[in-house]
């Protein structure tokens, strides 16, 4: 039987809808339900659930269900997916180059920072306004010491004579590899070409040029290889495995890595992604992850043990001077460094 | 062969022993090393190795997305199979009993999935897959369905080749015999043509089963939420940890794929099929 609705049941109907919205506005709303988050798998994920799902997200109510793909899997699927009124992702967790790339293709909301309040204890340097950042590290040269005798202090220290043929890149690391060449080279980070003849110098001198990081770990642990660029986390998860070297800190500045998290425009559950990432900026994971992976937590409270502190984090005074990539230079010359290195570099 | 006893002929025979055994070398060391690697007990491998032991198989069952992703490219890749098989024995039969415009074309279509790189068919189908959801609503992203149709396309081209290279051994008279004694085309394709292909057919199931199980690149565009599968889990794992475990699943693998043929030959003779 149709429903007759004369004015008067209308205006009522219509006045308690506003009444009961407006005592709902200025009230944070409760995260509850399903949300996806597209994430890298293996330890990322797993960390992930014991220590941000398990303890916060689930007594809230809110059922996390991962994604698990690689970063360049991500991106495709975020572009693709941007014209669907509801996407597959709630949360995507990206490098902080990727979703640099998918803001600037208005892939991501901006972060609505009342909904995220731990984004206050955020590393300010860290901070974007389109990602909240998980973990982060530098970019620093392992040596092994019974081999490089004295501890590095530059980039320009791999091209030492003395340590000709012993000396190592990696293949996938083609893009770090020239930024660190053009940082003692005269090149900056918004400019890597002065990298490119200082490689040709270090190709002279017999570098060795590794495919992978697993590649590289398996040449500093036999001592074919004694010192390269690598990410200070890797370096911290290499001497755990009980690998012979230290890590250096360049005199040029320590480049960070960053891992972000995301919420996509057309995510289906905002109010739990954005309850993702608040939590995902707890002190508690923060430190699992410092703990499991020796990555640095992007909070200035996460409150460390003194000893992970030193081991993961970097030392003040180099925190001042922390670089960031120019995501915009990248995007514009990433391809034109992939050719020159596959080409030029390695041929 | 015939043995020979000059010069020649033992110089020959040693070069031909010579080759069969370093073809096999070259297929079998790397089944070796894996199996080695997955109970040396350093997490880095340093040659010789410090010992071993069982640890990375006790690590690989207590990562559960290794049990996960075993379990559901057990289910893909049958699904893939059985799918694969209802659509090309079908085709197979047409392909090599009528002569009609277009059929070398229709042959090579069904070939493509082979020449295409894997990773362009998997973000091709999930573009195809948002696309369609746009205009119809459908919500087939990211469904299993998508994954299991992403899996029956790779086994396409095997079963379209298997099948239909045993069919054209088939003598048409037996074919004929049956109809003229009365039996409809379909109770001949059944009783009469099927049975004489069917080590075809269970070859073609065998290598459909193989290619969808060690698949990554469709996989990893089309795999739903929540899910994974065995390569996906392998490649994730090794993102962010390096050691022996990996070996240990590629073990897993490569005993299942070997129980898999050591069935199969019991009953067909693959290598008169293949």
């Amino acid at each position: 039987m149709p429903i007759e609705l004369d004015r008067r049941l209308f205006t009522l109907g219509l006045g308690t809808s506003l009444v009961a919205g407006a005592a709902g506005m200025g009230r944070a709303r409760a995260a509850s339900g399903r949300v996806v988050v597209g994430t890298w798998g293996g330890d990322y994920q797993g960390l992930q659930q014991r220590h941000i799902v398990d303890p916060l997200l689930t007594p809230q109510g809110v059922d996390v269900v991962f994604d698990t793909a690689n970063d360049t899997v991500r991106r495709t699927k975020l572009m693709s997916e941007r014209r669907l009124p509801r996407g597959s992702m709630d949360v995507a967790c990206l490098t902080n180059a990727g979703s640099y790339q998918m803001a600037a293709n208005g892939v991501f909301d901006e972060i609505d920072e009342d909904r995220v309040p731990n984004l206050k204890h955020v590393l300010p340097k860290l901070r974007t306004s389109y990602s909240a950042p998980h973990i982060y590290t530098g970019r620093v040269i392992l040596y092994n010491p019974e081999i490089i005798t004295k501890a590095p202090t530059s980039y320009a220290d791999l091209w030492n004579p003395e340590y000709a043929g012993k000396v190592g890149v990696i293949d996938i690391q083609y893009q770090t590899t020239i930024e660190s060449a053009a940082m003692i080279a005269g090149g900056s980070l918004s400019d890597y070409e002065p990298g490119k003849d200082k490689l040709l110098e270090l190709k002279e001198m017999g570098v060795r040029i590794y495919p992978t990081n697993e590649a590289m770990a398996q040449a500093l642990a036999s001592g074919e290889c004694a010192m390269c660029i690598m990410w200070q986390a890797r370096g911290n998860m290499w001497k755990r495995a009980g690998l012979p070297i230290e890590i250096a800190i360049p005199e040029e500045g320590v480049v960070l890595y960053v891992s972000d998290m995301s919420v996509p425009k057309n995510a289906r559950n905002k109010d739990a992604a954005y309850a993702y990432l608040n939590a995902m900026l707890d002190p508690g994971p923060q430190r699992a992850f410092a703990e499991a992976m020796g990555y640095a937590p992007t909070i200035d409270n996460a409150d460390l043990p003194p000893e992970l502190a030193k081991e993961v984090a970097l030392p003040p005074e180099v925190q001042d001077s922390f670089l960031v990539q120019d995501q915009e230079y990248l995007l514009e010359n990433d391809a034109q460094l992939q050719d020159w290195w596959n080409r030029v570099f390695k041929a | 062969m015939v043995k020979g006893n000059s010069p020649s002929e033992l110089v020959g025979r040693i070069a031909f022993h010579a080759l069969v055994i370093g073809g096999f070398a070259v297929i079998v060391l790397p089944l070796v090393l894996v199996v080695w690697l997955s109970f040396v007990s350093d997490a880095i491998l340093t040659v010789p190795p410090d010992g071993y032991s069982f640890r990375w198989y006790a690590e690989m069952f207590r990562q559960p997305q290794f049990m996960d992703g075993f379990a559901t490219s057990l289910i893909v890749a049958l699904v893939a199979t059985l799918a694969g098989l209802a659509l090309t024995i079908p085709a197979s039969f047409v392909l090599a009993r009528m002569a009609f415009r277009g059929r070398d074309a229709i042959l090579h279509l069904l070939m493509s999935p082979l020449i295409v790189p894997a990773i362009v068919i998997g973000s091709a189908l999930y573009m195809m897959f948002v696309e369609v959801e746009i205009r119809t609503g459908l919500p087939i992203t990211g469904s299993v369905w998508g994954l299991a149709a992403g899996h029956v396309l790779l086994t396409i081209p095997w079963s379209i080749r298997l099948v239909s290279a045993n069919l054209v051994g088939v003598n048409p008279s037996v074919e004929e015999a049956a109809l003229s004694l009365g039996a409809t085309p379909l109770a001949t394709a059944l009783r009469i043509t099927l049975p004489i292909v069917w080590p075809g057919v269970v070859a073609a199931a065998l290598f459909s089963f193989v290619v969808s199980f060690g698949n990554l690149e469709v996989s990893l565009f089309l795999v739903s939420a929540g899910e994974t599968t065995l390569p996906i889990a392998v490649l994730q794992y090794l993102q962010w940890k390096i050691n022996p475990t990996v070996a240990a699943v590629s073990v897993l693998q490569i005993v299942v794929v070997g129980t898999g043929l050591l069935l199969t030959s019991r009953f067909v003779n693959l290598a008169r099929t293949v």
